[in-house]
């Protein structure tokens, strides 16, 4: 029988890991919905929560006591912990259950409950610990569907003692006690998880630029090598452009900002700044012929880009609005209305 | 990547077929299959790089990959009515050409593709995935995978799946694509996303670099636990951490408040799974903490010192004198006492100690059962109890299986089959194989669950699927025969298995779910409907670049 690996594999791996090469990298997570007990359905790719992350411990909970499932995960590197909020747990009614046991001790791990509604049984394991290096929420949440209460409540701890209970409305937390009859209602403070962080705010938060700040140093080239402090006009408001020749919606917002500045040259200064290798710059001045481009254009070289961006995901369309001392007045992660119209309050 | 897989194959036919048979009955040349592995392999990077360019709508980008005239249909504009699938989920089919693929100019395809990409207010992600390959001296035709995750313009998110039959030659070392035959094309729109990260503005990020960079070099991989810890009625969660852990304690307004070093918590040797478990019974969560070394116990002082601050209590309580690979703690009460026990799935330094075999490995360490003897101390008795399993085991789970009232015990292993170990309130006998949960594969993660809602706990497994492993597969199996099922099952992925409701299990037959590198999650009913979904994180390591080794 063959002797699986060998020295050679690791070390040939390694060689290719530290090039930056994956190993089954860049999966998006599976989320497999099931419909009636005897087929799934694949939702992955619109739920949300298919991350390419390298995900592995995944803690399933609800975080902000609102009757769903969230879902904390743990992966190898950069953000290293992902919380997802659950956004479709409403369309369900619910019953959580929390279970304190005595002759079992007190987590009563191992538990198993059960509760009928109208369509049949439900049945939930307090597990102590499952799936890969994870443990969930110790409260069990069972969904309801429509049903409007359970019609009753079976526990078999694992002592082996059952105890049941009566009908339970639905949308209620209830504790209960080994060896106690009935249960509590459990009064919980219930809350939201935060919205995620909007494009614009993932974006921004991807720049050194900061609006209020001062713009970072850093040189473009055009004809000569300049500052970019050097090109701020007295009295002017300057919108910097970053663009590359391989983007679309630059092109599409170009002659836009072309307008702009046609019309309110006397307060504005448009700036454009690809970050194109010095190999296109040909390639360049083709495509600013062509888009009818004629506010000056430099090339932002490798260190420029690194001063504006504090991430490796140097995005484009960019526009940094600054006055005349480099002050950084707004930010536009591509141009919309919005930004046009923020654009124009300023040069008022 | 490739490597691996056809090391691991060729080693698996060889098991399934014999070495005679392999060659005879499978026509199967190691030589051969590598050849074409590695330029399949070359097609399959050049497809991310294209991926790449047709995510950013990189027009100019995506016109290199192409021959000047391409045998292809145009991206269809048209799309048939839709289908409601669930509440908040529709489905539709895009209009199919109706012409077979014919010659046209790289630029009118191009434009095309210009016109399906604007469709989009923003694109996600997009991938060319290479599913079967024949080469043919400098000629490629391959089976292509497409999907598009990404947003409509009013935001509704959408999913977009297709087939190409592509054509490509390689020549000057790389690979240009001259066809692009459409296949299929469907999509699969949400009103709703179900789930949004809000990890940043609910204060848990961390900021780790990049595996495999200075401080993060370890494999032995990290998760997390939930619990109510200082009994505020809200769920906090432990996660071990590469440089200190964190305690993420619930401020109870949907954020979370690191206190991990307030509660004495932050610095300890490197963990991998923690576990809340109140093992001495006086009414707070403790943690337990499975280290690639000696094992921790941490005990919680809110009861009796009202404090939340936590005192190691490794060495008293004979945890901290023994020594595993320890992963995915979990408790149970093995012995019905009262007090919960603790099992650890213990693997082996990969890398250091490689498997001795890819499907059927036994040079794990042994796993190690902690029992409570209360008063605070643990006997380790994995042995004498019979599940010191020395496999490279991964994870595990206690649940009462067989309906005796006690708690049986399933075990995860990594490279190979797995243990379903039934207590008779003594001790423990492995009988996965007669109760058909010996689940052959890459065992991840395990959970149990009632998906068909018929009152009993059924098992899922996480195991791994591989494209590169189904390709080679398929190139080698053309109608799978029963031993060569064993291959397949191997490099398919996730099994569901139904328990008959006396802790006998089979296939569920709801198909099988190859979420590819696939590590623990499990069940979890997203929309309270009151059937359990299934969630399975993936990917082994993703470098700065897509390609893969």
């Amino acid at each position: 029988m063959e002797e699986a690996g060998s020295k050679n594999f690791t070390s040939k791996q390694s060689e290719l890991f530290g090039r930056g090469f994956s190993f089954s990298g860049y999966e998006r997570d599976m989320l497999q919905l099931n419909r009636d007990g005897k087929s799934f359905f694949n939702i992955s790719g619109t739920s949300g929560i298919d991350s390419i992350s390298d995900g592995r411990g995944a803690v399933f909970a609800d975080f902000d006591n609102d009757g769903d499932t969230d879902v904390f995960l743990t992966t190898i590197q950069g953000r290293g912990r992902l919380l997802f909020r659950n956004n479709v747990g409403g369309l369900g009614n619910w019953l959580r259950i929390s279970l304190t046991g005595t002759r079992s001790g007190n987590d009563a791990y191992g538990a198993v409950v059960r509760i009928g509604i109208e369509d049949g049984v439900r049945t939930r394991l307090k597990a102590g610990g499952s799936g890969y290096n994870a443990q969930a929420d110790p409260r069990l949440l069972f969904g309801l569907g429509d049903a409007k209460q359970a019609d009753w409540v079976e526990i078999t701890w694992p002592s082996g003692a059952k105890q049941k209970l009566k009908a339970v409305p639905a949308n209620t937390s209830i504790a209960v006690t080994e060896g106690k009859d009935g249960y509590t209602v459990v009064k919980e403070k219930r809350f939201n998880l935060p919205d995620p962080l909007s494009r614009e705010a993932t974006q921004l938060s991807k720049l050194h630029a900061k609006k209020g700040a001062p713009l970072p140093d850093f040189t473009l080239h055009g004809k000569q090598v300049k500052p970019v402090k050097a090109l701020l006009q007295k009295g002017k408001v300057h919108l910097l452009n970053v663009w590359a020749t391989w983007c679309v919606p630059c092109a599409r917002e170009m002659p836009e900002l072309q307008a702009l500045q046609a019309e309110h040259g006397d307060k504005l200064q448009v700036i454009g700044m690809s970050v194109d290798e010095a190999a296109l710059d040909r390639k360049v001045s083709m495509l600013l012929k062509r888009r009818r481009i004629t506010y000056p254009n430099y090339r932002m070289d490798q260190k420029a880009v690194e001063a504006l961006y504090n991430s490796k995901d140097v995005f484009v369309p960019l526009s940094v609005v600054v006055d005349d001392a480099g002050k950084v007045l707004d930010i536009f992660p591509g141009w919309n209305q919005e930004a046009k119209a923020r654009l124009l309050k300023l040069l008022k | 990547m490739k490597t691996y897989i056809i090391f691991r194959l060729s080693a698996l036919i060889l098991f399934a077929t014999g070495p005679a048979a392999a060659q005879k009955d499978l026509n199967f040349d190691r030589g051969v299959l590598e050849t074409t592995e590695e330029l399949t392999e070359a097609l399959a990077n050049r497809l991310l790089d294209l991926s790449v360019a047709t995510r950013d709508a990189n027009l100019l980008d995506m016109t290199a990959f192409f021959a000047e005239t391409v045998v292809a249909h145009a991206m269809p504009v048209k799309t048939l009515p839709t289908k409601a699938r669930v509440k908040w989920v529709e489905e539709h089919d895009w209009q199919m050409p109706e012409k077979k693929a014919a010659a046209m100019k790289r630029d009118a395809l191009m434009q095309s593709w210009e016109t399906f990409l604007s469709r989009f207010g923003s694109i996600e992600d997009v991938r060319f995935k290479v599913k079967q390959s024949e080469i043919k001296d400098n000629h490629a035709g391959a089976k292509v995978y497409f999907f598009l995750v990404g947003r409509r313009m009013n935001g509704h998110k959408e999913w977009v799946r297709g087939y190409f039959k592509l054509g490509a030659t390689y020549r000057d070392k790389t690979w240009t694509i001259d066809k692009l035959a459409l296949t299929s094309l469907g999509s699969q729109v949400a009103s709703r996303d179900v789930f949004s990260e809000v990890g940043i503005p609910a204060g848990v990020a961390a900021d780790l670099p990049p595996h495999g960079a200075k401080g993060n070099e370890s494999s032995y991989w990290q998760g997390a636990a939930a619990g109510d810890v200082n009994r505020d009625g809200l769920i906090d969660v432990f996660a071990p951490g590469l440089d200190g852990n964190n305690f993420y304690i619930n401020q109870g307004d949907g954020t979370f408040k690191d206190m991990a070093a307030d509660t004495w918590v932050e610095f300890t040797p490197h963990a991998t799974g923690a576990l809340f478990v109140d093992y001495d019974n006086d009414g707070d969560s403790d943690i337990f903490l499975a280290t690639p070394d000696n094992q921790m116990l941490l005990e919680n002082r809110l009861v009796p010192d009202n404090l939340l601050e936590f005192t190691e209590s490794s060495a008293k309580s004979g945890i901290g004198q023994r020594r595993a690979v320890g992963f995915s703690p979990i408790a149970g009460d093995v012995n019905g006492d009262g007090k919960p026990d603790i099992y650890v799935p213990s693997y082996n330094r990969y890398g250091i100690v490689m498997p001795n075999s890819w499907y059927k490995a036994t040079n794990g360490t042994p796993n190690l059962l902690f029992l409570n003897k209360g008063g605070g101390v643990f006997a380790e008795v994995a042995k004498a109890w019979g599940v010191a399993d020395s496999r490279w085991s991964y994870a595990a789970s206690f649940a009462d299986l067989d309906g005796d009232g006690d708690q049986d015990l399933y075990v995860a292993n990594d490279y190979g089959e797995n243990g379903l170990f039934i207590n008779d309130g003594r001790k423990f006998t492995d009988q996965a194989e007669q109760r058909g949960a010996l689940d052959p594969g890459n065992g991840m993660g395990v959970s149990f669950g009632d998906f068909d809602n018929d009152g009993d706990l059924d098992l899922h497994v996480t195991n791994m699927s591989s494209t590169a492993g189904n390709r080679i597969l398929s190139r080698l199996l053309d109608n799978p025969k029963s031993r060569e099922e064993v291959l397949v099952k191997l490099a398919s992925g996730n099994n569901l298995y139904e328990n008959d409701g006396t802790g006998n299990f089979k296939d569920s037959q709801t198909g099988q779910f190859g979420a590819g590198w696939a590590w623990g999650g499990g069940f979890i009913d997203v929309d309270n409907d009151g059937w359990e979904d299934i969630y399975t994180p993936n990917g082994f390591k993703s470098g700065s670049s897509m390609k893969d080794t």
